[in-house]
């Protein structure tokens, strides 16, 4: 998926977990910061192939943001102490599971690919209703916040 | 161990072999065993001891494969014994620093288990950071010089290392299936075109080539 849903999805998580201090962090980190990190891994190939022509499927990701990562994030989560990591990692390739293209999951242990769920409905109606409940549920939170706090 | 190492142990390599007559297989075991000793002498306070006896079970295991490239005895069952002996070893010596109260066992379980990710990798990333025994030594150093904890510091770094190891591992080896993808497309995309086949319709432009133009 594309920021605007991962950003959204990590801003609920924060907000019905009532994050504080370095969990935010990691909550951003792992719920949508991963993407920063692991795309532009693969633009030094990208560019080669096709220059600066647009190929719509090519498959920029790479196993840090699949989930076999969660070999090496659940037990950071054990070290750190938070299970934040884990489970806004796992939002976060959860969401990409939503979208059509080809990924693999447990590379390089497994050459199987998937174009993960719901593959009938197109990704932008998929992209757009995301944004639409977590738009809904930030509201509903926020609403929620200012109404216990006494200030509505 | 590397060859890089086969010339700095090349007298206990050539003795081993000539004058005592041990194969890989058995240099192996003898450091296996030396290993299992190191743990139990760390595990009952004696830990100047056991990282002495530590010292020894790691020269016997650059040795083995020292030998084995020497005199041409390296085989597939020889790697894979000294995978399963340094492993145990590892546990072993880890659970030892936990059961003495030098590290907490949750840590010298993550640490094993992210050393286990690393070895899991390696055959298909080629890569081995080799932070793995090597690193207690510092962690003894720290503790008896600094009055610090640092055991646990070194098993923290052990595991930092070997999971870092494990992600870059996914990563690189990826890297390379991806590298073989593109060639193959480029090569079938040359084809096509010596062949007078038309290019197929380019996609429509995306915030990247934009990006680019």
């Amino acid at each position: 998926m594309t920021i605007l849903p991962h950003l959204l999805l990590t801003t609920v998580g924060v907000q019905a977990l009532g994050l504080e201090g370095k969990d935010i962090a990691l909550a951003y980190g792992f719920g949508y910061g991963i993407d920063l990190v692991d795309h532009p891994i693969k633009l030094a190939l990208y560019l080669r192939k096709n220059g600066r022509k647009n190929e719509k499927n090519y498959h920029w990701r790479t196993p840090l943001q699949e989930p076999v990562a969660l070999c090496w994030i659940v037990p950071l989560s054990l070290y750190l102490g938070t299970p934040v990591p884990a489970l806004f990692f796992a939002s976060h390739f959860l969401l990409d599971y939503l979208v059509g293209y080809e990924k693999r999951p447990w590379y390089p242990f497994s050459t199987y690919s998937t174009e993960g769920f719901l593959t009938r409905f197109s990704d932008g109606a998929k992209e757009m209703w995301t944004c639409a409940i977590c738009g809904l549920a930030i509201l509903v939170m926020a609403f929620h916040q200012l109404a216990t706090s006494g200030l509505l | 161990m590397s060859k890089a190492s086969d010339s700095i142990l090349r007298i206990p390599i050539v003795a081993a072999h000539e004058k005592l007559g041990l194969s890989p297989n058995e240099i192996s075991a003898y450091g296996f065993l030396i290993g299992l000793a190191a743990a139990g002498l760390t595990a009952a306070g004696y830990v100047t001891l056991g990282m002495i006896a530590l010292a020894f079970s790691q020269i016997a295991d650059g040795v083995d494969g020292g030998v084995a490239r020497r005199y041409n005895l390296e085989s597939k069952k020889g790697h894979r014994l000294e995978v399963v002996y340094d492993r145990v070893n590892e546990l072993a010596i880890l659970l030892a620093l936990a059961f003495a109260g030098y590290a907490t066992l949750l840590l010298a379980a993550l640490a094993f288990i992210a050393i286990l990710l690393s070895t899991a990798v390696q055959p298909y990333s080629h890569f081995d950071p080799g932070f793995k025994r090597f690193i207690i030594y510092f962690g003894y150093a720290a503790t008896m010089l600094f009055h610090v904890a640092g055991f646990q510091i070194a098993l923290g770094v052990i595991f930092l290392a070997n999971l870092t190891a494990f992600a870059a591992g996914t990563v690189i080896a990826d890297y390379r299936l991806q590298a073989e993808i593109d060639r193959q497309a480029m090569i079938r995309r040359e084809n096509e075109h010596a062949m007078g086949l038309p290019p197929p319709p380019e996609d429509p432009p995306s915030f990247l080539s934009k990006l680019f133009s």
